[in-house]
């Protein structure tokens, strides 16, 4: 187990130092200094704030330089959206309200996707199934933003009876404030989990240790809660990590039509008012969020199969 | 339980032997082999893919599915051409149209009794302060403005008493007066955007952006993945496991960030690049736009892993069988094995994943779009009018309900037909 | 009820179990009949598809849409097993009698340790045992079974097993209720050769030990003769020929088993004895046609093979042939008689 960890932890760390090279040599591409964009300054301003920000050394001397910041956690500061306002601490501000958004939505879509999942294997070719499937198809069908404007302009318009919650998300309201964004973001990854956990719920119902266990006599609940569903719920464990990337990348859309104050909004706004910096520090704080909890995952995936040894890798 | 016993639907199989005394010689008698042969009818065989298709028919969701993607692909490549206004195409005067409209007529009747809710309310609140003589409190506020609702509410009696109903589609004024006087004019039948752009033409045009990006995306994958997979899977050994660790590498990567920064980086560069002359290159810049050449980037380095994978374990798995021994001990190069005998015998889950594939792209699309860092104005796309929309949500709910249902209902029929292709193409389903 | 047999621990009538398909009715068993005493081991032999597996999933009640009996009957110990309810099922299931299956690889559930899934079915039918009873009872099994080293083995996963052990294992599991019965589906079939023969030795050994009866399917002539004390040929959903393992094997007296004879290799062969295959594929069951099913295949058939389905010959001592060529034999046997 050790040493598996420690390779799968070597392969994260290789993906966010790859990750984190290509967000810098990607942004330092970009024809133009960043200072040109907004008025021209003159040449010796130009220089001053190259050698300040060390824009005069060579790239690759700059690429160490930013990784050795970052290790240190140090991303640098914003140059126009907060000005001179280190990015770190912007995102130490920012970061948690997207967390819980992210975390109230992977947590409901992950219990109601695998109980509805459960329960339209259970009732296989049923009208429940059918319907079940009908609402899944179309939920993962139904682009996050489409669903979050539906629910914004219905819950949340103009229409007084219907209007339950605030168009612009206000913290101070508490739990009624997360409710329909969490409701949004965590639609698809909800219908995605159902049509998984219905999928490998079938899958384990027919493999040949349910005919062991039914040959026995135990009874349906036994087979179905001991044998099956232990089985079927560990592939679903895979989908866990995309479902935590999806929850993040698909807060940029959801905070921007609740208006929330969370990183993903402001990620968005950066990329729009070209803040490098900004840029730069959200998109590798996000990757490594999402790689460190891909790397949790796939230990918990490794965790609860005894099949696995660890000593082979996995795959 | 005992419901389990059904009758039996025929006699039973022990004869009586009794009955078997009137058998004659004859019935002795060796049989040939032709009688041998015509004795069991065998079904008919059937191919893989008349099967399938056989399958595919049957499945009438599918079937559906694949007449709406029909519809589609009529109204946004066909549509177009019908409809005599541009996508950026500003029609004066016709601006804000809701995709209906009242005669000139019950127009002028609605606009003499109701006039301005607001100003209505305001003057009512005036009336009323004056005669308080002091600043009303909210619940005298609250009152006041329910009396006003539901004098809104004797408007819609009175349109009902006077026969006034909306008509479909949007004219503005000055189009209606033209109809008056003998001229045809096409309806706006989705109504106008603030610019007096005609929503229905967008719609086409943005329809058939998201289906060409979703296609043409679907085949780069398809490309790079296909080539990837199978030479990684036919290869082997320590090739294999190199390239397996790349695709690794790739797939651990957040990939909607990547994208989101590609199309941050390669924008500048790219409109260098089209204002640098007047080639091909540089129209073909032009009419893509930055932010989608990013995404067909992106899509070519990041999205094929998955058909990658899924080509190489499909590889693996065909290279033990003994076909392609076969073919190896007759001589056969590599590429032609590849070419000849292994693609071929996983098209199904090609042709699956890549009609799969095409949705996914225009979720993607579509959500880069509606952040504004999709496809650019003056191009539009579904993601971006409805993002454009949600601004005046209030008013104009209709400009983001229709691109947003037509949207999903474009996904919807593709994931119910990708669906229906899996079940009909995958070999562990027939009977 | 009146005229069962009390002497019998099981008792087939008249089978009938079809599959109700989009391409139509399969019969995949079509009217089988043969009984079972205490303590005793009928073999079943047939090829893939004839129905063999289908039959003893029948008497465990574990058929599943879209495979339904829709004639005969199944008693067992006098008690009709077709009339049990949905509970009476269950506890006749593991309880008495029990079923082990071809592959012991897939069979025992990955994510459970063995001493878990052993004492899961004992606790299943006897509410009163305590955990301490249940384990013992286990370890019990396991010893009986021949596996080493009980306490540590009870601990681990089914991955940690190899194919033979866990098929111990799955022994150990079936016999752990101590069932009147035991069914074996082609245990040994998915096993390498020695290992087969250590299964078949433990097999024999416990049958003696416990005096159960068991239901040997396989389609291995050889196993058939090492452990069964009767047997039965099944071919298409039929049996085509009922007998003592003596019987089947020195007077052979349907074409299909004698055709399983000649393409089973001998040790007392003589050099030059060639092994012969029997020609052709069996019928498709989707629409067999009237008479034998098995004419197309065999070599001495007649006219009246393809008319009709031949009927039960009974060739003495409980050995029976459905076979128009013993008919045939019958009628000449008579008119002999009758000539003098």
């Amino acid at each position: 187990m050790a040493k598996y960890s420690l390779k799968r932890l070597g392969m994260a760390l290789l993906t966010l130092l790859v990750v984190a090279s290509l967000t810098f040599l990607l942004m330092n591409s970009i024809p133009g200094s960043p200072w040109l964009s907004e008025k021209s300054p003159s040449q010796a301003t130009i220089d001053a704030l190259n050698e300040k920000y060390g824009m005069d050394k060579p790239v690759i001397v700059q690429l160490g330089k930013y990784l050795e910041n970052l290790v240190k956690g140090d991303m640098g500061v914003s140059l126009k959206m907060q000005k001179n306002r280190p990015v770190v601490d912007i995102i130490k501000e920012m970061f948690p309200v997207s967390a819980s958004i992210g975390f109230f939505a992977v947590l409901w879509a992950t219990l109601v996707g695998v109980t509805l999942g459960c329960l339209a294997a259970y009732n296989r070719g049923k009208w429940i199934d059918s319907l079940l499937r009908v609402i899944c198809t179309i939920g993962i069908s139904m682009p996050t933003f489409v669903i979050a404007s539906l629910l914004l302009t219905t819950f949340a318009g103009s229409n007084e009876a219907l209007r339950f919650f605030p168009t612009i998300f206000n913290a101070s309201l508490g739990i009624k404030a997360y409710i329909l964004p969490c409701l949004a973001l965590g639609l698809y990854p909800m219908c995605y989990t159902a049509r998984q956990s219905r999928s490998s719920m079938l899958d384990a119902l027919g493999q040949d240790y349910i005919k062991t266990a039914r040959a026995k006599g135990l009874r349906n609940p036994v087979i179905i809660f001991k044998h099956a569903l232990r089985n079927a719920l560990i592939p679903v464990i895979t989908y866990l990590g995309p479902e935590i990337a999806f929850a993040f990348c698909g807060g940029f859309v959801v905070e921007t039509v609740f208006s929330v104050p969370g990183l993903g909004r402001y990620f968005i706004q950066s990329i729009l008012n070209r803040d490098y910096p900004v840029i730069m520090g959200t998109t590798i704080f996000l990757a490594a969020f999402i790689i460190i909890m891909n790397f949790f995952v796939d230990l918990l995936y490794k965790a609860v199969d005894p099949r696995i040894s660890y000593s082979e890798g996995g795959k | 339980m005992s419901e389990r016993i059904k009758r039996a639907r025929f006699g039973s199989m022990q004869p009586d032997i009794e009955n078997l005394l009137e058998l004659t010689a004859e019935d002795f008698a060796p049989a040939t082999d032709e009688q041998k042969e015509g004795f069991t009818v065998d079904r008919e065989s059937t191919s893989y893919w008349k099967d399938a298709w056989r399958r595919l028919k049957q499945n009438k969701v599918a079937i559906v599915a694949l007449g709406v993607i029909f519809l589609y692909i009529i109204f946004a490549f066909i549509g177009p051409m019908l409809v005599p206004y541009g996508y950026d195409e500003f029609n004066k005067g016709a601006e804000n149209l809701y995709p209906w409209h009242y005669s000139i007529e019950d127009k002028a009747i609605l606009d003499s009794v109701s006039g301005d809710d607001d100003a209505r309310l305001a003057a009512a609140l005036e009336a009323a302060e004056t005669e308080k003589g002091s600043a009303l409190s909210s619940i005298e506020i609250a009152k006041i403005k329910a009396t006003i609702k539901s004098t809104k509410l004797d408007i819609g009696e009175f349109k009902k008493e006077n026969g006034i109903h909306l008509q479909p589609f949007g004219y503005s004024t000055g189009e209606l007066k033209r109809i008056e006087a003998g001229e045809k004019v096409f309806p706006h039948v989705f109504g106008t955007d603030k610019y007096g752009r005609d929503i229905m033409v967008r719609l086409m045009i943005g329809t058939r952006v998201s289906m060409l990006i979703g296609i043409c995306a679907a085949l780069l994958v398809l490309l790079i993945g296909a080539t990837y997979g199978s030479i990684s899977g036919f290869a082997g050994g320590r090739v294999d496991s190199i390239m397996m660790r790349v695709v690794e590498l790739i797939y651990s990567m957040p990939e909607v960030l990547v994208v989101l920064l590609l199309s941050t980086a390669l924008k500048p560069a790219l409109l260098a690049f089209q204002n640098s002359g007047d080639g091909p290159m540089q129209n073909l810049v032009g009419l893509m736009g930055p932010n989608l050449i990013s995404l067909f980037v992106a899509f070519g380095l990041l999205y094929w892993v998955t058909m990658a994978r899924i080509i190489r374990g499909q590889i693996l798995q065909l290279k033990e069988q003994e076909f392609v021994t076969a073919a190896k001990a007759l001589g056969a190069s590599s590429g032609r094995i590849i070419r000849r005998h292994l693609l071929p015998n996983c098209v199904g889950q090609i042709v699956v994943t890549t009609c799969l594939q095409i949705p996914e792209a225009i979720f993607l699309e579509s959500f880069l779009s509606f952040l504004g860092v999709g496809v650019s104005a003056p191009m539009t796309s579904l993601g971006s009018m409805a993002a454009d929309a949600l601004k005046g949500v209030q008013t104009y709910g209709y400009r983001l309900v229709i691109p947003a249902v037509i949207l999903s209902v474009m996904i919807l029929s593709l994931n119910l037909f990708g669906d229906g292709l899996r079940d009909a193409l995958d070999p562990r389903l027939k009977k | 009820m009146n005229n069962i047999n009390e002497n019998k621990l099981l008792e087939i009538k008249d089978l009938r179990v079809s599959f109700f398909t989009p391409a139509g009715e399969v019969k995949a068993v079509a009217g089988i009949s043969y009984d079972l005493g205490y303590g005793e081991v009928m073999g079943i032999v047939g090829e893939s598809g004839s129905g063999k597996s289908v039959e003893a999933y029948s008497i465990m009640g574990l058929l599943q849409s879209p495979g339904e009996i829709i004639g005969g009957s199944i008693t067992f110990e006098g008690e009709d097993v077709l009339a049990y309810s949905d509970n009476q099922m269950v506890d006749f299931r593991g309880n008495k009698v029990a079923m082990i299956f071809q592959n012991p690889m897939t069979c025992l559930n990955p994510v459970y340790t063995i001493g878990n899934q052993l004492t899961e079915a004992l606790r299943a039918h006897n509410k009163d045992i305590s955990a301490a009873d249940a384990h013992k009872k286990a370890v019990e099994m396991l010893e009986l079974v021949g596996i080493n080293n009980i306490e540590k083995r009870m601990k681990q996963y089914p991955h940690e097993f190899s194919g033979g052990m866990r098929q111990r294992v799955m022994i150990a599991m079936g016999l752990i209720c101590s069932p009147k019965l035991l069914i074996a589906d082609e245990p040994t079939t998915a096993l390498d050769v020695t290992i087969q023969a250590q299964i078949l030795e433990l097999m024999k050994d416990l049958q003696k030990k416990t005096k159960m009866g068991i239901i040997f399917i396989t389609h291995n002539l050889g196993v058939v003769a090492e452990i069964c004390d009767k047997v039965s040929v099944m071919y298409a959903g039929r049996i085509v020929e009922q007998g003592s393992v003596n019987d089947i094997f020195y007077k052979p007296a349907h074409p299909y088993t004698l055709g399983l004879l000649r393409s089973m290799p001998r040790v007392d062969a003589e050099e030059y004895e060639r092994l012969i295959p029997i020609e052709g594929t069996p019928v498709d069951m989707c629409c067999p046609p009237e008479g034998c099913l098995f004419a197309p295949r065999c070599e001495s058939c007649m006219q009246i093979c393809l008319k009709k389905s031949p009927p039960y010959v009974e060739l003495g001592d409980g050995h029976r042939s459905a076979c128009w060529l013993r008919v045939q034999e019958n009628m000449n046997n008579k008119e002999e008689q009758a000539n003098g």
